[in-house]
Parts: C-alpha cells; structure tokens; sequence
C-alpha cells in the first residue's frame, strides 16, 4: 500500500496524462491539452515547454492526502520526412503530498518518457484551410526515476485529425496506452480531446510576418481499465506568431467517478510557449 | 486589353528580337493552399530558403489572409518550378500557381510561341517588346500601336503560370520562359532628342550607326517624336558620344539626357 501512495496512485495516470498532452500537442494550432494532426515541415523542430500546476485530493483512504503537482514537460518534435514526425517528452516532476496526518512528503524526479512517431496518411488542403489525419504509434520508456516511473515499457497508439481554417480550427484524437506494469499502475488507459478554437485577432506586418490571437475550449476525458473516468473542461488563450506561441488555460473537471485509491482532480493550471525552428 | 494583346501577337510572331539566354527571374510568387495559422509563415519560409535560388537572409513575404508566398529569386541562378513546388511540400502544404516576375527580353520564333506567351502574360502586367533595328519595317503599324500603348517603354515582364508545369518538358510554357528569355542587363538608358528625323530610313540609320557605339546594346528611334533611346552597359555614358556620332549623320541634336531607372509597373521612377 505504501508503494501505491507515493507513485501508482498520484503521479503514474496523472504524469502519464499530463505528458501525452503535452507531446502530442506541440506542433502548429494545437490545444493546450489535446494533440493536432499538423506536424513541423522537413526538417523543423517546435519545442514546447510548459508549466502545469494541478491540485489533486478528495483521498478516498484514511490517508487524506491532498496533493500539489507540478510538472514542466519538455517536448520536442522534429519533422524527419514532411508527413513523419518524431516526439519525445521529457516530463520533470516536483509533487508535494499532504496529509492529514500534517506530515508533509516532497519529491522531484522525472517522469516516463513518451517517444512517439506520428505519421500523417491523409492531408485536403484548400485555400485557407486544412483538413489532416494521422496515426501515432510509440511507447512510454521507463526513467526508473521512484516514484515517478511506472518501471514499466508501455505501448501507445493513437489517432489524430485535425481541420482547419483561418478564423477558427477543431480538433480530436484518441490514445490508448497499454500498461504493462503489474498491480495499480498497470491498468490501461484511453484518453480522447476535442478541441476547438476562435481567431479572437489577428493581423498581417511586412516585418513581422502573421499574428493571431485565438480562444480556445477542450473536453478532455479519461478512462481508466479499473473503471476510473474523468471529463474536463478547458478553456484557454492562445498567442500565435510566425516563430512562437504563448499559451495559458486551466482544466477543470466536469465529470469524476475516480476508483479508490485514485484522487480526484481540483484543477489543473497550464503557461506554455512554443518554438519553431 | 484586346488591342494590346492582338497587337503583342502580331509583334511576337513576327520574331522580334533579343539574344536567347537564360531566364532572368527576380521574383516568385505562389498561391499556397493549406495556409491557416501563423506558424504555417516559418515552415513556408524555412523551406523556401534551402533553395538554390533563394538567399539565406531573404526576406519570405507570407500571406496567411491571401494564401500567397513571394520570395525574391537569385540572379544567375536558374529558376526551377519542380524545386519551388517541392519545397513547397516538404514545409507542409500544396503548392498552387507560380507567379514569376521577370526582367529581360522575349525572343519568339513562331506563332505557337507568341500564342503561349499571351496565354501566360498576366493582364496587368507591363511588356517591353524590343525591336531589332532593321527587322520591323512592314511592321510599322503594329510597332507604333504597341508603343502607343507604351509596350517598349518598361523593361519589367511579368508571366503567370498556372496548374502542374514541368520545366523539363520542352513545350511546356516553362521551357519558353526559361530558354526563350534573355535577361535585359542594361546600365543605363539615354534619349536623344533630335530636330528633325524626318523619315524612317532616317531612324534606321541612326540606330545602326549608334548600335556600332561600344557598350550600346540596343536603340530605337521613332522619327515621329524624333527621340532616339539608346539602352548601354556604361554606368555612366559620354553622352557627347552620342552626340555627335548622331550629327555625323546631318542631323541636328537639341538635347540628350540620361532617364532614370525604369521601375517595375513601367514607370520612369
């Protein structure tokens, strides 16, 4: 029970949740939490790097723990062919859990590393729009990093598809990752995003090249193999410019059934930039 | 528009002039469907600069709004269509119509080559059609309808090409630009503004006797206006020279000057 509290409860599903969203996210009119079908050119590189804070508690054990996760994964993707990126998210993690005993337990590590192919087999460009369709296959590599690792390599798969146009873009995608590690940390889970989003501005300079500024909603749900599920809500704000995104949202849970010993989620607060180079 | 362009057939097919050379291309543009969201400009633009023809430090114009990429293209380089289209492709999205601007002069042999060439001239564009001293007298009519409309005045052409085209192909339009195009390498552009020129045997006489003028790479004279314009490749020309070679010939010159650049709607800047 012990091994449960300090890694599979807390930091496995939600480092897990937290990294595929940021990886498969960094690429072009991506969400803050969901991934995109566009992919950087021959190539290019985009690197993303966040910050995400989340509460977690309503404990269901005698513990009554209250935990504060922060984690700032860093992605790259580079575009090895114009439809084939690779992926990988290097997930640090600092968590500190309280209990309601009033001891207090810190600890910081990096999480398990997501590296992913996403291949693009479907691409209907028109003027001013775009409608794409990808695969993504990969695997969770273990860091070994207790208690942040699951010690477990774990298969991922995945679609993603994406449309497009100047003022406004949707997009959903669906992953799965089967976890191979025993006990807790080895149920399954699938996640799937819609995300949608509206040019609030945007502008045009010579020197400067285009800009625009984009309101953006998401529905992110969870499910997990023991029968844990989660539905969020996530608004957000998005800076684009021809070499950068700057990027703010929070998520907020809508809908939670989280099995013992697993915590619920108060919120989760997400600051990103993106680079394209 | 119907005038000018039955006026360029006639003056086309005629096979007016210029040394064949390579394709002088200054500028590109192309239609880029796909294009909607601001970071599509950089991979666009990181693309577009690992062609041959396009300088490291080039400005890349995107238009996310007009779905347009203008890139500035090397001189001396080759323009090559399939390389733009790839590059185009490799940054993400599907390369449309190519738009070149091109600086230099037509030379057309046969009416199947005039006829593609009015099939590819955008309707807006200036032409300057120069004429080969000597070769133009049963085409009297035509010359002074084009340089009625002011088609021998600019030296900027502008061509748009739309659809797959392969440069490699020789009857594609892309072969007429690229071989049939010799780039106008000017320095400098006079007119002599004589009193009397009197008749046309007139202006041919002078044109042949300043042609023969070291540097002077192209003239023509219009006895109607008496001016005579003369195309150098001295930066800076003795106009005496060109005085008095013309009063050799028993004509009275009442003032030569230098004209500025001509700019690239046709226009004397």
């Amino acid at each position: 029970m012990a091994r449960i509290t300090t890694r599979s409860i807390v930091a496995g599903p939600l480092v897990v949740l937290t990294a595929l969203g940021g990886l498969s996210t960094a690429t072009h009119a991506a969400g803050l939490n969901t991934n995109v079908a566009l992919t950087p050119p021959l190539d290019g590189t985009i690197l993303r790097l966040q910050f995400r804070y989340t509460r977690l508690f309503n404990d269901p054990t005698s513990l009554d723990r209250e935990v504060h996760l922060s984690v700032q994964p860093i992605t790259l993707v580079y575009g090895a062919t114009p439809n084939l990126a690779l992926i990988g998210t290097l997930p640090i993690i600092h968590r500190k859990i309280e209990f309601g005993s009033g001891a207090t337990k810190r600890d910081t590590g990096i999480g398990d590393i997501p590296l992913l192919v996403k291949y693009r087999f479907f691409q209907d460009d028109k003027p001013q729009q775009t409608t794409r369709w990808a695969m993504i296959g990969g695997a969770e590599v273990p860091t070994f990093d207790d208690p942040f690792s699951s010690e477990s390599f774990d298969p991922i798969i995945g679609t993603v598809w994406t449309h497009q146009r100047l003022d406004w873009w949707i997009d959903w995608d669906v992953l799965y990752k089967f976890n191979t590690a025993g006990g807790i940390a080895g149920d399954d889970e699938i996640r799937a995003d819609v995300a949608a989003s509206l040019t609030l501005l945007s502008g045009e300079s010579v020197n400067r090249g285009p800009w625009s500024l984009y309101a953006i909603g998401e529905i992110n749900a969870k499910y997990i193999t023991d029968g844990s599920a989660q539905v969020f809500a996530s608004p957000g704000i998005q800076l684009f410019t021809s070499r950068w995104v700057v990027e703010a949202g929070v998520q907020l849970p809508v809908y939670q059934d989280m099995k013992s010993p697993r915590l619920e989620t108060d919120f989760t607060f997400v600051l990103s930039v993106r680079i394209l180079f | 528009m119907k005038l000018f362009r039955s006026v360029l057939a006639v003056a086309l097919s005629v096979g007016f002039i210029a040394e064949p050379g390579p394709a002088a291309v200054e500028q590109v543009s192309v239609r880029v469907d796909g294009l909607a969201c601001p970071f599509c400009a950089y991979n666009i633009e990181k693309r577009v600069k690992t062609l041959e023809g396009v300088e490291r430090d080039a400005r890349i114009v995107t238009s996310i709004e007009h779905g347009i990429a203008k890139f500035p293209w090397k001189s001396g380089i080759a323009f090559d269509p399939a390389a733009v289209r790839t590059a185009i492709r490799e940054a993400g999205f599907t390369p449309r119509e190519l738009t070149v601007t091109v600086t230099g002069a037509i030379q057309v042999s046969s009416n199947r080559d005039a006829q593609t060439m009015l099939e590819l001239v955008d309707e807006d564009a200036k032409l300057t059609v120069l004429v080969t001293p000597g070769e133009r007298a049963d085409q009297r009519e035509s010359w002074d309808q084009m340089r009625a409309l002011g088609l021998l005045q600019a030296a900027k052409l502008r061509v748009r090409v739309e659809g797959e085209v392969r440069a490699d192909s020789a009857d594609t339009p892309w072969s007429l630009i690229l071989h049939k195009w010799a780039p106008l390498e000017y320095a400098a552009q006079v007119v002599a503004e004589i009193d009397d020129l009197a008749c046309e045997q007139c202006s041919t006489r002078t044109m042949r006797a300043l042609m023969e003028l070291d540097g002077v790479i192209h003239v023509e004279a219009d006895y109607e206006t008496d001016r005579v314009h003369i195309w150098t490749r001295d930066e800076a020309p003795d106009l005496r020279v060109f005085r008095e070679r013309i009063e050799t010939l028993g004509f009275k010159v009442t003032h030569v000057h230098e004209l500025d650049e001509v700019s690239v709607d046709g226009r004397d800047k």
